[in-house]
């Protein structure tokens, strides 16, 4: 993959809701092969920027690119995969097994018994590659946090995107298996060459792996490499102003 | 049995209810996840209001309550959509305008001595030819729709936001569950009435997701105890000469009691 490769490019975007200036100015360019983390406190913007990143909300002013596309006339969302934030969003009594919420990926099959064996075996292999392998019948619901990220993880890598954009996937998830879960994106961010933004407080554990860091705070108030970050006076603040911004359950 | 096939309006019940029947248990299950149950009833008034307004009028009921049906269902949506109101109030008020506006509408028609009971009750054994073969047409096209949407319509139910994330086109499909639903009310109305349309939309569906283990099995579960409750409460009315939207309800509501139970069993 071409390493100068400009995937996603944000230009000058303001947001608001109502009248409540939610994001100003932002300026944010995603080459291929990044791992970027969104980082800031609550009410930041992060998910706001990621929304309009994602085409769910409408751009104000200002202009996203997606593969070199004004977003306004982009049609291939499958170069896109999304994992959004946990547990909050869907019903745990809904009863979709998990090979059911795999399938949903699949929504162009106008079919009730998805019959290609080339997309059964994409369920399969993915469902193996997150550790799910096995889990196929078994309903959503009764799956641990943890386990039900990586079903979405699964279900966003089926139509093997570009990019894998997560918001604040690991919220409410023990360390031990936070640990795991970013293997597994540094796995797909090496090995499968997958870009992925991933909005996170968890600076102490994502640390390794990233690549480059935007900070948000209503305005982009860093944007860079990683290593410049760590130096950077705004770490050495988030760091010393607060824990939340690396241990915050939000 | 052989009670069933013996008479013509008995035969004309069984489609007609069959068809009914399936069609409110598929579209039941879409709407029980998405917490829109009280559609039925919301949209049931509506139509009750509308149907009464055009036989005030001397026009025909049908395409006069297709038409505030589909309104009054773009209304609801919007209200959900455009001015952040739960679904379940939006729902609410169109409902509450709807009987309002079918009361007044009432005391002017009963002037005329019309009878609207028969909108809200029904006669399942008086139905003719045309409305079973009406029926069945609708029955055709919820049961295609559901087929050639399946995932489409699971994605959409599962999570609107992430659907649309993923490139699904979901107002154009939420528009659609929306009117064939609204549709499937109408004509079910006329028909079997709205008690009986209201329930057949929401109790086999509420048994079938109790039950399942997984969507598919929920939709099929729903399809079964609609398809048993119909048959077995048509037979038992012409038996008993009881109602036949009476024993259909109640026997449904057995089936929901019996898979409660199933389910509360597994915990305790
Ligand atoms: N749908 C909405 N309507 C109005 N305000 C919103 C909405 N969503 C978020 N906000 C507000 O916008 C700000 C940014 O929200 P968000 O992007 O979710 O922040 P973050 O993800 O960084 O925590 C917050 O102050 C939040 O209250
Ligand atoms: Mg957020």
């Amino acid at each position: 993959m071409n390493k100068t490769e400009e995937l996603i490019t944000v230009k000058n975007v303001f947001f608001s809701y109502d009248q409540k200036p939610v994001l100003i100015d932002i300026n944010l360019s995603i080459w291929a092969g990044d791992f970027l983390a969104i980082l800031g406190p609550n009410g930041a913007g992060k998910t706001t920027l990621i929304k309009i990143i994602l085409g769910l909300l409408r751009v104000q002013r200002g202009q996203v690119m997606l593969f070199n596309q004004p977003i306004e006339s982009f049609k291939d969302w499958h170069k896109l995969g999304y994992v959004p934030q946990t547990a909050t969003y869907f019903d745990p009594l809904f009863p979709a097994t998990v090979q059911e919420v795999m399938a949903m990926a699949l929504f162009s099959i106008k079919k009730v018994w998805i019959k290609r064996k080339a997309e059964k075996e994409a369920m399969a292999k993915f469902l193996e590659l997150v550790g799910l392998k096995g889990k196929e019948k078994v309903p959503i619901g009764q799956l641990s946090t943890g386990e039900q990220q990586k079903v979405f993880i699964a279900r966003a890598l089926i139509h093997q995107p570009k990019v894998l954009i997560l918001d604040e996937p690991t919220t409410g998830i023990d360390a031990e298996t936070q640990r795991q879960f970013y293997d597994l994106l540094h796995q797909l961010n090496v090995e499968k060459k997958i870009t992925i933004i991933i909005v996170t407080h968890d600076i102490g554990i994502v640390n390794r792996h990233i690549t480059r860091v935007a900070c948000l705070e209503g305005r982009l108030i860093y944007h860079g490499s990683h290593d410049d970050f760590c130096r950077s006076k705004v770490f050495k603040e988030m760091v010393g102003r607060d824990d939340h911004v690396i241990s915050h359950q939000h | 049995m052989d009670l069933l096939w013996h008479y013509g309006f008995a035969q004309r019940a069984i489609f007609a209810g069959l068809a009914i029947g399936i069609s409110s248990a598929l579209l039941g299950v879409f709407l029980l996840l998405r917490r829109e149950a009280m559609i039925g009833h919301g949209l049931g008034h509506i139509i009750f209001g509308a149907m009464a307004f055009a036989l005030s009028l001397k026009l025909a009921p049908l395409p006069v309550a297709l038409i505030v049906a589909i309104l009054a269902s773009l209304g609801i949506t919007k209200l959900k959509t455009k001015a952040g109101v739960h679904s379940d109030t939006a729902i609410a008020i169109f409902s509450s305008v709807g009987m309002a506006v079918g009361i007044l509408l009432v005391t002017l028609v009963n002037r005329y001595g019309i009878d609207l009971l028969s909108f809200l009750f029904g006669d399942i054994l008086a139905i003719d030819r045309e409305e079973m073969i009406l029926a069945l047409i609708l029955a055709g096209g919820v049961i295609l729709f559901v087929l050639f949407y399946y995932y489409q319509l699971l994605f959409l139910t599962f999570s609107y936001e992430s659907a649309k994330a993923f490139g699904l086109k979901v107002n154009r499909l939420e528009n659609l569950l929306t009117w064939l639903t609204a549709v499937t009310i109408v004509v079910g109305m006329k028909i079997v009435g709205l008690l009986l349309m209201t329930s057949l939309l929401v109790i086999p569906a509420a048994a079938g997701l109790q039950m399942a283990g997984s969507f598919l099995t929920s939709c099929l579960l729903a399809v079964t105890i609609a398809v048993t409750s119909v048959v077995m409460g048509l037979w038992f009315a012409l038996l008993t000469n009881l109602p036949a939207s009476s024993t259909i309800v109640l026997l449904s509501f057995i089936f929901f009691l019996i898979s409660f139970i199933k389910r509360r069993r597994r915990f305790f």
